[in-house]
């Protein structure tokens, strides 16, 4: 401190004495103002940024010459010198195309979006003040490639190239370096608890695999998100916007988004910020009542109902059974009168899903950071704060109800141009979440048990039948006489249920989440290439402990967290070639090295080459690899879902998963005790496969469990991986902007989930002990995380052309093709999950400036027919064409642009996965004041 | 410039349209899942059948018989009736059946009962329907309300085969020495008119004659066999009702009708003849149902074998030891039978008993006079002279179960007679412990061999006329019938026995089917239909479904 007081104090001196400034103003080649233009003193952080009406002022501690630099997203950047004290500059930038743009994702490094080595999306200032769509985020969905899928109003799930679900844990999604996901799930909810929008400063998106630069998880994409730093971008910005969902399902509805920002530069040295995000909307209603189990069956049509949103009604029974347990138990008067049962499957009577949530779709987020550039240039330290909380909808294996969940982080981050050193945690509450199906299952379970219910549909099945009635008749009448007493929704009753069951976190009485875990994540690199002149040399590093804590309710951590770690180490070389006045090329070399206390270490390198040829093309082709680690769920959990028990696959986990079983009868006279003590080591290494049970099961023919193909055991999960080659094109036409790319990606251990049987005594293969325990029931069954053998590739392409037609107008449009190439036949029971259509268009028409101050958008998108799979359920989306549009004013007297806005102005209905509630219109108006 | 502009836009249109051209359609999405939209069934075909008429010629199965009566709503149930409605797919015509008056089942004449109403489903068993819901009038009268035809479901219960080919047969001035009250329904104007005769009229272009034989054995066993098996006389008018017809009897009657109802080039369906033994009737009730923790037998126990002691012995003496009875106090036992095939011991018995010095001491112990001794060796001599304990070779007849264990009022009658006190007499009159189950009560097995050897003849005879005709095609009710009293046959989602009331094919009288079973053998005709003709009902799924046939009528029905 006493050496560096001394030089604060000078340069404090320096600023007294020595004072330059300037002002001026920036516009485009049409003499259009260009507000928030980026005005700086090239070499320093000094700098402001333009007003409403294009002009800027600055006052700079030191006398001329220095150079001043005037830039803005889309347009060319000019700079100019100044050579004298109150200095007037007019900069007239000409504007760019979108391939100017600069990206900083693709090579951790500044570089125009068309020399980049990857395929690589850009959503910056321009295009989040022009998007049709609601907000920026759903701004993505016109993005070309990239794949929205929309699990509630406030829950966007993001992919590109394929293999999407709304547990999307193959895609990483970071704000400002941070990764956005959530510890218990492992996937970021949308940008529930992201960023607000007037903090945004671009966001950019890479498809497909970058575990070379990114590490585990950047698997399928990876998403950036940047705010603006407070230096750069101080002053108070504020947004309103008010207007209404529309849906056939839940009506019309009031909604509203709320942000706001507040940066200030205290000093060169010190600035800071904070932002604030309140959104409150009702969310798109999920009533449909299609029958997963038959076509076109409805509760009256069909015993077996299961609704897609009506829940409970998945707790189902083979009524065969039912009446062979109760003869077991001397309950039937005669124990033939089993022979005059069908065995059919009978469900419950559910619940649908708008008694068991209210819709609320909220979303609260604050941030705050305090920046600090010490020696008033590029090195700065910066904390940030980030706390979120909402509620909304998220379709995993069951619909959850995510209600006040919390998520916070903080983050300390030290960085100049070559290098950044960042600490971050991510902690979760999952607050009042609750799962909406249990919810459902354990309601009907409280006021009748499941047992006693369908004990008493097959005991009135008989007596209807031994009274002379069809066998409709009898599933008519036992439906009614084993509902009796149910619960309906609005009564006290019900309500008091609910209240009960959506508080207890256990999953065999209640439906609430519990969790609070954690991660810890370190992340460091430095760019050699200020140092070295022959190539750009980049080494980093990342480390990350998790700290697992749901109190025993969804990971086995029953006895205090759970923590483990994984780090990565990586290093790129990028060097470009002149090879002609025409010809450059550039050459990209990275390989990361990860490595998880439970894997093997992994090395995913990648290649890229890019040849710019004349300045207006570039031919791009690269080899990357991608590898995903498990999941926490993957390899900690361990939760009894009421129909198996899920047991996480790492090794530690097997023998914590414990509990105790009650033998048969039968299985006692073979010998054993009334009761055993099961670990979860059983499902992986004394199992049987789910096939090989339930043709046993089906056909009782012995010799199905003698066959090896019969055991189950499998192997422990390890790390899926992906190899993924890529051929692009940019060009620049005369008027059209070209970017096209093409992609090949090979799957290896694909991981995934299957069901398997442990028998309580015997050891599989044995033909002879385990087989009885399995005829004996003596079993539990287990989900299992493994990997698969199949082999699975995907490729695609998407094309991309942009122009100007008639003068201002943007017109531009993108089409994508995805397919899956997998031999299902040969893997039946493997499911993908690729859940992406073969293919999308999109398109945007607009003008900013149709007339002075006024300009418009429009946007379309179609998707073709698709298969959505998912654990939740599976089904088609059906194609759709959504229309959405703007348009906008810009007063800069008030410094405020006032946007109106539909999305979805058809009204056709849609989705994009089967299950969730259908997509409406949403029609809204908003004022935004000082956003530049 | 602007030129150029267009042009260029217009290229990428072109692309872009390329992209559209190539778009799937859900199904195929669906086809890329391998998830086949369920193939379409294919359309029905009528085959080489002319389906146009179709009549029905049978017993009690063709006719709808259930639950121990006729009713309407089991006629409507009736194989024939669910045949009809398939075959009117395929251009069958309509279906007229002789319905009767109400759904109690029974029949009366002239105001006065001659057959009960239908049994229903009483808790735990068959009961009488006026047990259930009291007292109910008959109103299917034979002098005043018989249908209105020509009937195309000709069968009519209880006939025979010979029965068929009988003129008068449905004559009410025959009834009720020589006609049959169903068969009578169906005469109308042309009262002698017979069976064959009825169908022949209504120059049938496909027929069903089903059961043929069925009863020719039938009554015979639901007698306990207490007819006579007539093989070997070969004229059918001098039969008592519960004989067994003589196979060549049979034969002739066969295949004389199925050459007149092929003589016009109708195509049918015939049915074998199904071992009724396996039925209900015959299998429901144990030969050990005398349980020793009933309270009313096992306190009888140690007496019971004190007095079969001193019989056994005689058994002993006289070399026939296997006749020994005992009860068990630990297990189920066997009840006592009259076994009409043993050599009648009578004699021998009240010799042996009479020769016995301890015997006026047995006789004392019972409270007589020594000099009874004489009367009561004679006594036990009768009743024990062909006694012995069931096995599980013998079959009881479903009513014996109300039966056994009761008192025999006539027996208590005759041993007072005899000079025993009433009480005495009421001991030795239990029935089935302490008096032998009478004859018509029990098949014993060399009845049972009897119906045997009878039923494989009729096969035999309808197996070689349908093989040698080819507008003919057999249904294997036999086998059908033994699957389902041995592994039961699926039907839809449920697996069906011939067990009462529980297996959900046969009635409750035992013996008739249910509406699902009926369905079922409706199916098995349509599957040997299709077999034989080249329609194609089961492909097609024009079958009926188990669910809309009940396996019980409700007792309110009427």
């Amino acid at each position: 401190m006493k050496t560096i007081l001394p030089y604060l104090l000078l340069l404090f001196c320096g600023t007294i004495y020595s004072q330059t400034t300037i002002s001026g103003s920036v516009v485009d080649d049409t003499g259009q103002p260009l507000p928030g233009a980026n005005i700086i003193i090239l070499g320093t952080s000094t700098g402001t940024v333009t007003d409403f009406d294009g002009n800027f002022s600055l006052t700079y501690s030191q006398n001329p010459p220095f150079n001043v630099q005037a830039s803005i997203v889309g347009f060319e950047t000019k700079s100019e010198e100044v050579t004298s004290n109150n200095q007037v500059l007019n900069f007239v930038l000409k504007e760019g195309t979108s391939l100017d743009e600069v990206v900083i994702s693709a090579s951790r490094t500044p570089e125009r979006i068309f020399e980049s080595p990857v395929t690589v999306e850009r959503l910056g200032l321009k295009e989040i003040k022009n998007t049709a769509s609601v907000d920026f985020y759903d701004g993505l969905e016109n993005l070309k490639g990239v794949d929205v899928n929309t699990n509630s109003l406030t829950f966007k799930s993001v992919n590109t190239r394929g293999f999407a679900t709304f547990a999307n844990n193959r895609f990483m999604q970071l704000v400002d370096g941070m990764d956005n996901s959530t510890p218990a799930l492992n996937f970021p909810i949308g940008n529930l608890v992201g960023m607000t929008e007037t903090d945004v400063l671009s966001v950019e998106l890479l498809p497909g695999a970058s575990s070379a630069l990114y590490g585990a998880n950047a698997f399928n994409g990876i998403l950036f998100m940047r705010s603006k730093n407070p230096f750069d971008y101080p002053g108070i910005s504020a947004s309103l916007k008010k207007g209404i969902t529309s849906q056939k399902a839940a009506g019309d509805n009031d909604y509203i988004d709320l942000s706001f920002r507040a940066a200030q530069k205290f000093s060169n040295k010190l600035a800071g910020k904070i932002n604030f995000g309140y959104l409150q909307g009702t969310d798109w209603a999920a009533n449909s009542r299609v029958d997963k189990n038959s076509d076109g069956g409805t509760r009256e049509t069909n015993i077996n109902y299961n609704g897609v949103n009506v829940y409970g009604d998945l707790v189902s029974a083979n009524l065969k059974d039912v009446a062979k347990i109760l003869a077991s138990r001397g309950l039937l008067p005669n124990p033939a009168l089993v022979d005059l049962v069908p065995s059919v499957d009978v469900s419950r009577t559910g619940y649908d899903e708008a008694d068991l949530t209210d819709y609320n779709a909220e979303s609260i987020k604050a941030d705050w950071g305090l920046y600090f550039r010490p020696w008033e240039d590029d090195f700065e330290i910066s904390y940030v704060g980030k706390v979120g909380t909402g509620s909304t909808i998220y379709q995993g294996s069951n619909r959850y109800y995510i209600n006040g969940f919390f998520q916070a982080q903080h983050k300390l981050e030290l960085k100049n141009d070559n290098f950044f050193l960042r600490g971050y945690v991510v902690s979760d509450k999952a607050g009042d979440s609750y799962d909406m199906v249990f919810t459902a299952a354990n309601i009907l379970n409280s006021w009748k048990d499941h047992n006693t219910w369908f004990g008493e549909y097959t005991g009135a099945y008989i007596t209807a039948t031994l009274a002379g009635a069809t066998d409709a008749q009898a599933h008519s009448a036992a439906r009614a006489q084993a509902e009796t007493g149910r619960y309906e929704p609005g009564t006290p009753e019900y309500t008091a249920a609910f209240n009960r069951v959506i508080k207890d976190p256990s999953f065999l009485t209640g439906s609430k989440f519990q969790d609070a875990s954690k991660y810890y994540h370190t992340d460091a690199n430095y760019n050699f290439g200020h140092l070295i002149d022959w190539a750009e040399i980049q080494v980093g590093g990342s480390y990350r402990k998790y700290n697992l804590n749901s109190f025993g309710t969804i990971y086995t951590d029953f006895d205090g967290t759970i923590d483990y770690s994984e780090y990565g180490l990586y290093t790129q070389i990028q060097k470009n070639v002149e090879l002609n006045d025409a010809l450059e090329l550039k050459l990209t070399g990275s390989i990361r090295y990860d490595k998880s206390e439970f894997f093997d270490g992994f090395y995913s390198p990648r290649i890229s080459a890019g040849l710019t040829v004349n300045q207006n093309h570039n031919i791009r082709a690269s080899v990357q690899t991608g590898f995903r680690n498990p999941t926490t769920q993957d390899l900690f959990i361990g939760l009894d879902t009421g129909s198996y028990i899920l047991a996480g696959s790492a090794p530690s986990n097997l023998e914590r998963y414990s509990r105790p079983y009650d033998i048969s009868a039968n299985g006692q006279l073979l010998g054993q005790p009334s009761s055993i003590t099961q670990t979860a080591a059983a499902a992986y290494n004394n199992s049987y496969t789910r096939a090989a049970y339930l043709n046993f099961k089906a056909t009782g023919d012995a010799s199905i469990l003698a066959d090896p193909e019969s055991i189950g055991n499998p192997s422990l999960v390890k790390p899926e991986q992906v190899t993924s080659a890529e051929v692009g094109y940019r060009g620049k036409f005369e008027h059209v902007i070209v970017d096209f790319s093409a992609y090949y990606n090979s799957y290896k251990d694909f991981i995934s989930q299957n069901v398997v049987y442990a028998p309580f005594y015997g050891t599989v293969g044995d033909n002879s002990l385990s087989v009885q325990a399995m005829a004996n029931a003596d079993f539990k069954d287990y989900g299992i995380y493994t990997n698969s053998e199949a082999d699975v590739n995907s490729y695609g392409a998407s094309l991309g052309l942009s122009t100007k037609i008639f003068g201002g107008f943007d017109l531009s449009g993108s089409y994508t093709y995805a397919k899956l190439d997998f031999d299902r036949s040969k893997y039946p029971d493997f499911v993908t999950n690729f859940n992406t259509p073969e293919h999308k268009f999109k398109a945007s028409f607009g003008n900013t400036e149709l007339f002075k101050n006024f300009g418009f958008n429009v946007a379309y998108r179609f998707s073709d027919d698709y298969y959505w799979e998912a654990t939740f359920g599976n089904g088609i989306v059906p194609e759709y064409h959504v229309l959405d549009a703007q348009i906008s004013l810009t007063v800069p007297s008030l410094k405020s642009i006032f946007k109106a806005g539909a999305t979805n102005l058809t009204g056709e209905e849609y989705y994009t996965a089967y299950g969730t509630g259908f997509i409406g219109s949403m029609y809204y108006v908003s004022w935004t004041i000082n956003n530049l | 410039m602007k030129k150029n502009i267009m042009n260029t836009k217009y290229i990428w249109l072109i692309a872009l349209l390329v992209g559209f051209n190539a778009c799937n359609d859900p199904e195929d999405v669906l086809a890329d899942f391998n998830i086949e939209t369920p193939e379409a069934l294919p359309e029905l075909t009528s085959g080489s059948v002319n389906f146009s008429n179709y009549v029905a010629i049978g017993a009690s199965f063709t006719a709808g018989f259930t639950d121990g009566a006729l009713f309407k709503a089991a006629q409507e149930n009736s194989f024939p009736n669910t045949l009809s409605k398939q075959f009117a797919k395929v251009g069958g015509g309509t279906f007229t059946q002789p319905l009767m008056n109400d759904n109690f089942g029974g029949l009366a004449l002239g105001g006065n009962r001659i057959q009960s109403p239908r049994l229903v489903f009483g808790g735990s068993g068959p009961v009488a329907l006026e047990s259930i819901i009291g007292t109910v009038t008959v109103t299917t009268d034979l002098a005043t309300n018989n249908p209105t035809g020509p009937f195309k479901n000709l069968g009519v219960p209880g006939a025979k085969s010979f029965h068929l080919l009988a003129n008068g047969y449905g004559n009410l001035a025959n009834f009720p020495a020589a006609a049959n009250p169903y068969a009578i329904r169906l005469t109308e104007s042309a009262p002698n008119a017979s069976l064959l005769e009825l169908a022949m009229a209504q120059n049938p272009t496909f027929f069903t004659l089903s059961e043929i034989g069925g009863n020719d054995v039938l009554s015979y066993a639901t007698s306990g066999g207490t007819g006579v098996n007539q093989a070997g006389n070969l004229d059918p008018s001098t039969y008592g009702g519960n004989d067994i017809t003589d196979p060549n009897v049979f034969a002739q009657v066969f295949s004389n009708t199925v050459t007149a109802l092929t003589s016009t080039g109708a195509k049918g369906a015939v049915t074998n003849v199904p071992y009724i033994t396996d039925l209900p009737h015959f299998t429901t009730v144990p030969y050990n149902p005398l349980d020793p923790t009933n309270s009313s037998f096992g306190p009888q126990i140690p007496t019971l074998n004190g007095i079969f002691g001193q019989l056994n012995q005689v058994f002993a003496f006289l070399g026939v030891p296997e006749r020994s009875i005992v009860f068990s106090q630990t297990a189920a036992s066997a009840v006592v039978i009259q076994d009409e095939s043993l050599t009648n011991l009578s004699a021998q018995i009240a010799g042996v008993l009479q020769a016995s010095p301890t015997f006026p001491l047995f006789v004392q112990s019972f409270g007589l006079p020594a000099e009874a001794a004489t009367l009561v060796a004679n006594l036990l001599g009768t009743v024990y002279g062909q006694a012995r304990q069931a096995t599980a070779d013998d079959l009881f007849v479903l009513p014996s179960s109300s039966v056994i264990g009761t008192v025999n009022t006539d027996s208590v009658a005759f041993l007072m007679s005899q000079g025993l006190s009433q009480a005495l007499a009421g001991q030795f009159s239990v029935e089935g412990i302490s008096l032998p189950l009478a004859d018509k009560w029990v098949l014993i097995p060399e009845e049972q061999e009897e119906i045997k050897t009878a039923t494989d003849a009729y096969n035999q005879t309808i197996a070689s006329v349908a093989a040698s005709n080819t507008n003919v095609v057999l249904v294997d009710l036999n086998s059908v019938l033994t699957q389902l009293a041995s592994t039961g046959v699926p039907f839809d989602d449920y697996v069906m026995t011939a067990d009462l009331v529980t297996g959900g094919a046969v009635s409750l009288d035992g013996i008739h089917l249910t509406a699902r079973g009926y369905a079922l053998m409706a199916n098995k005709f349509l599957e040997a239909i299709d077999d034989e003709f080249g329609t194609n009902f089961m492909a097609s799924g024009n079958v009926a479904k188990a669910g809309d046939y009940p396996t019980n009528y409700s007792p309110l029905l009427q």
